[in-house]
């Protein structure tokens, strides 16, 4: 059995599969890998190649193939259902791992086992955000403060299972990804962990251990924003304990996102729509933005 | 393809548990981790001020969310205002006073029942069971209330949970919206209302697996009592009938372990009545398996009880129990001349100091009780409590509105 399984869920991306996995093979880490792939019914002609790669590479690769297309939240079930080594780690297809990222979180791992932390536990990274064609900038994952909250404001912790490891029960207990979340799935994973008991940990470097390659190019602003919606009903008691004002802001935040990807994907009339929805529900917020910013959402 | 299906999904509510060691939390965490081993989806949902962690354990597998905030409701804004106003009647007050300290942990409630809408929501004690039975009017969730004590007391008594009036007529009339009624025996059906007689379910807590310890063949000469020092407990009255027998029996000593807040008042009886040296407060004690093992008498002197565990677990370890006759909790299985002695509380001569007199001077006698003991509690076993709850569940879920 190996230490560690790497959970890669993939879906008509070769290229973007072919960078995480060099990734993978860079790591200083000297454990024992597992990497499993879960292609989400790519292309026939995909598939062949991703069991190629599999076949022909020095890493230790399993792959399942879903029958057909099936979204990215049963997909993650099914790697979910593959888990066979005591530790687990997530990558999606298209981002990467800098070389220290598992020697630096099995560091902390060690740390919070010699010290009988006795609570499930994640160990996340700060990461570099790339948009594609434009510079990276760090961003920090602050773990010291209230965890559930961050995760619900979405700004100095985030929920991105690419930054994560942690022992295997800490991933099973939480449950299976909620497959009405074609979106945001991983948010939802990141707040029910804490309400299991779960902390987020840092490890003891500053530096960042992975790569975003952000891009809100062909994705939904309806979706991103049905999904926000389903998120904020399904959490509403965590949200209502923050006060009106705390949810009134990460309402209108979520009309902004959705303004957002609708201006990345060049739709006029949905991000109208979605500035006056943020007008309504938050107007200083939206003539602060405005004042600051212009009209780039 | 494989499909990835979520359990059915309990709810639990309490109304506080974060870093409260009572008997009722641990029931309520040691439920929480019944049912996740029994297969089911298990939130637990609490109002507590402070963000402290259970005290009992609870299974990584369940969730635990504190519902409460610092946010206050409209309805709590004017609630506050009309307790300050002078010209308002009394009863408008405790109406006021009513809603500034229960409407957010109810309109949380309802929220959490209208967006996550759990199969069941078991709620505990009537302090959660008022909210939740209130905060489910008008879902589909269907609530069972628990009562771990006396009914009568639970619902009458102006001396337990809230003192305000307008509690104590909501704790009864909300309980005609409860899909079931728990209660700890059979007997306690008896307080409820006819319309309600055919939802009320009697399950009995059960002795814990971990007195599995054989008792010692030779007892020590100790008289055990377990339990909060609490008046409901009565341990003052065992310090006063022990006080007129410490004398004759020199090589006899009292234990008792709980704490609780007359354990100074208890001290200075204690002193004023000069048995210091054979009447001992011994705190909070883990492995009580080993002191029943070793303990030739459990006495239990409480005025009542919802279900008398620790005089249960005593009779598992096959120690005769001395409690009143008339303690509901205790009577249900302390049998007068079969497993204990069940004497009379109100009478002119201290019935509890003959009881143990009795007990003391009869070895014999002390041993055949005690044998009986571990078959007069042999039915509250986990597996019961268990299969009871499972069943309950099952029947509610499965039920249509």
């Amino acid at each position: 059995m190996a230490t560690l399984d790497i959970l890669i869920p993939h879906y008509n991306d070769p290229e973007g599969l072919a960078l995480t996995l060099r990734s993978v093979s860079r790591q200083t880490w000297q454990g024992d890998k597992r990497i499993v792939v879960a292609d989400d019914g790519s292309r026939p002609d995909i598939r062949k190649a991703i069991e190629a790669t599999a076949e022909h590479s020095q890493l230790k690769i399993d792959v399942i193939f879903n029958e057909v297309n099936r979204g990215r939240p049963y997909t993650r079930n099914v790697l979910l259902d593959s888990i066979e080594s005591p530790y687990v780690a997530w990558l999606d297809a298209g981002d990467e791992w800098y070389s220290e990222k598992l020697s630096h979180q099995f560091d902390e791992v060690e740390l919070a086992e010699s010290a009988n932390w006795g609570k499930p536990y994640w160990i996340t990274c700060n990461y570099d955000w790339a948009w594609v064609g434009g510079k990276k900038k760090k961003v920090v994952q602050r773990t010291n403060q209230d965890q559930l909250k961050a995760l619900l404001i979405g700004s100095s912790l985030r929920g991105y299972l690419w930054t994560v490891l942690g022992p295997a029960d800490a991933f099973k207990n939480v449950g299976w990804f909620d497959e009405r979340l074609p979106r945001l799935q991983d948010l939802d994973y990141f707040i029910r962990f804490v309400i299991h008991g779960g902390s987020i940990k840092s490890p003891r470097v500053d530096s960042p251990l992975s790569i975003y390659h952000k891009s809100d190019v062909g994705r939904n602003a309806d979706e991103i924003r049905g999904c926000n919606a389903y998120l904020f009903d399904k959490h509403r008691v965590l949200y209502n304990r923050y006060g009106e004002s705390f949810k009134r802001m990460r309402l209108y935040r979520m009309e902004m996102l959705a303004a957002r990807f609708a201006q990345s994907n060049k739709s006029l009339l949905t991000t109208r729509r979605y500035f006056w929805r943020a007008f309504r529900t938050h107007p200083t917020a939206f003539l602060h933005h405005v004042w600051k910013n212009g009209l780039k959402a | 393809m494989k499909e990835f299906r979520n359990a059915k999904h309990i709810a639990l509510v309490i109304r506080q548990l974060g870093g409260r060691s009572g008997g009722a939390e641990r029931i309520y965490c040691e439920l929480a981790n019944i049912l996740v081993e029994s297969g089911y989806r298990v939130t637990c949902l609490h109002f507590d001020t402070k963000d402290a962690p259970p005290f009992y354990p609870i299974s990584p597998k369940a969730e635990v969310i504190n519902l409460y905030g610092k946010a206050k409701t409209r309805k709590q804004g004017r609630a506050m205002l009309i307790q300050r106003l002078p010209f308002v009647s009394v009863h408008a007050k405790n109406q006021a006073m009513w809603h500034e300290k229960n409407d957010f942990f109810l309109s949380q409630l309802r929220d959490y029942f209208q967006f996550a809408k759990p199969a069941l929501a078991i709620s505990l004690m009537p302090p959660a069971n008022t909210v939740a039975l209130l905060a489910a009017a008008g879902t589909e969730v269907k609530v069972v209330a628990t009562n771990h004590n006396v009914p009568k007391e639970d619902y009458e008594s102006p001396h337990r949970w809230d003192p305000n009036p307008v509690d104590r007529r909501l704790r009864k009339q909300v309980l005609d919206h409860a899909a079931a009624i728990h209660v700890l025996f059979p007997s306690f059906r008896d307080w409820f209302p006819a319309h309600l007689k055919d939802r009320v379910i009697a399950i009995p807590n059960y002795i814990s697996p971990e007195f599995a310890q054989r008792p010692n063949a030779e007892r020590d000469k100790v008289i055990l009592a377990v339990g909060r020092l609490a008046e409901v407990k009565n341990y003052m009255q065992l310090a006063r009938s022990w006080g007129t027998l410490a004398n004759d029996f020199p090589d006899w000593k009292v234990i008792i372990y709980g704490t609780g807040p007359q354990r100074n008042e208890l001290k200075d009886e204690i002193a004023k009545l000069g048995i210091g040296k054979s009447f001992v407060l011994g705190g909070h004690r883990c492995d009580l398996g080993r002191e029943y093992a070793r303990s030739a008498i459990f006495c239990h002197p409480a005025h009542f009880e919802g279900f008398g565990l620790s005089p249960a677990e005593a009779l598992h370890m096959s120690v005769p129990v001395v409690s009143y006759a008339d303690c509901a909790g205790v009577n249900q299985f302390v049998k007068d001349g079969y497993n204990g002695l069940a004497v009379e509380r109100h009478g002119s001569v201290d019935a509890l100091a003959g009881g143990l007199r009795r007990l003391i001077e009869d070895q014999a006698l002390r041993e055949a009780l005690g044998r009986n003991g571990p078959e007069s509690v042999s039915e509250f076993t986990l597996d019961r409590y268990r299969a009871n709850w499972v069943n309950l569940i099952a029947t509610l879920t499965e039920r249509p509105n």
